[in-house]
């Protein structure tokens, strides 16, 4: 399972062994909370919660694929960076927009949503100094 | 002075009766405070997170130049920093649209 996707992620440009780590322990979560919130939440929580995962996994996904980028480039990283940065901010308010406004999502499971990334780069952070602690 | 005390005088009359006249109904005033609130608040938010982007990218294309083997490690943690600072610019923008559209005070 981890190979599959991890073959997925470098086939789409991922070179950086724990940045593809990031993101896919970015997509287990957003799928697994999306699972759990499906069984066992009402219809307005889990279009919240879905719409949040979703959109918080794909703002992840194209940072991670940009920052690869940017880091090399010697001149001129600025204007791409916030180019990227508005244009995603334009759309993931429309997504917002929309799910607030004519699907009746839940705010606090959409926020709880958007929060998995935060989940994630702890869960990262947590990892690392296990890591570190193990290895001193 | 005495045409200006008018004007204020007749100004905060019709600023009163116009919230009569709208007492049923959401008060005029409040829809265009939470306008005005919303807009400042995404751009404060758009400000902070845009400088806030570009210092760390200006850290880490700096560390690069300097370091290029440490590439890698610096993508990860450039990675980590855009994500987290992003978060906080999509935290305002649905604030913001919560206050606009799905108010639960009004």
């Amino acid at each position: 399972m981890n190979k599959m996707v991890e073959n997925f992620l470098r086939n789409r440009g991922f070179v950086l062994p724990k940045v593809r780590y990031l993101l896919r322990n970015q997509i287990y979560l957003a799928l697994f909370g999306l699972v759990f919130s499906i069984i066992l939440l009402p219809a307005s929580w889990s279009i919240g919660f879905a719409v949040g995962a979703i959109l918080g996994t794909f703002n992840f996904y194209f940072i991670a694929k940009l920052a690869q980028e940017l880091i090399y480039m010697q001149r001129g990283a600025l204007a791409p960076l916030l180019f990227s940065f508005y244009v995603r901010l334009f759309l993931t308010g429309l997504v917002l927009y929309v799910a607030i406004v004519f699907w009746g999502a839940n705010v606090f499971a959409l926020l709880i949503g958007l929060s998995i990334i935060l989940v994630n780069v702890l869960i990262f952070g947590a990892a690392l100094v296990g890591q570190k602690l193990k290895e001193a | 002075m005495r045409k200006s005390l008018l004007i204020i005088f007749h100004t905060l009359f019709f600023l009163g009766l116009a919230s009569v006249a709208f007492a049923q109904e959401v008060a005029p005033e409040v829809v265009g405070n939470i306008a005005l609130a919303t807009a400042l608040g995404m751009g404060i938010a758009a400000i902070g997170t845009g400088i806030g982007q570009g210092l760390g990218l200006k850290g880490a294309c700096e560390g690069t130049a300097r370091n290029p083997e440490a590439g890698g490690k610096i993508t990860v943690t450039l990675l980590i920093g855009l994500a987290m600072i992003e978060s906080l610019a999509i935290y305002a923008l649905v604030i913001n649209l919560i206050l606009l559209f799905a108010n639960p005070f009004i």
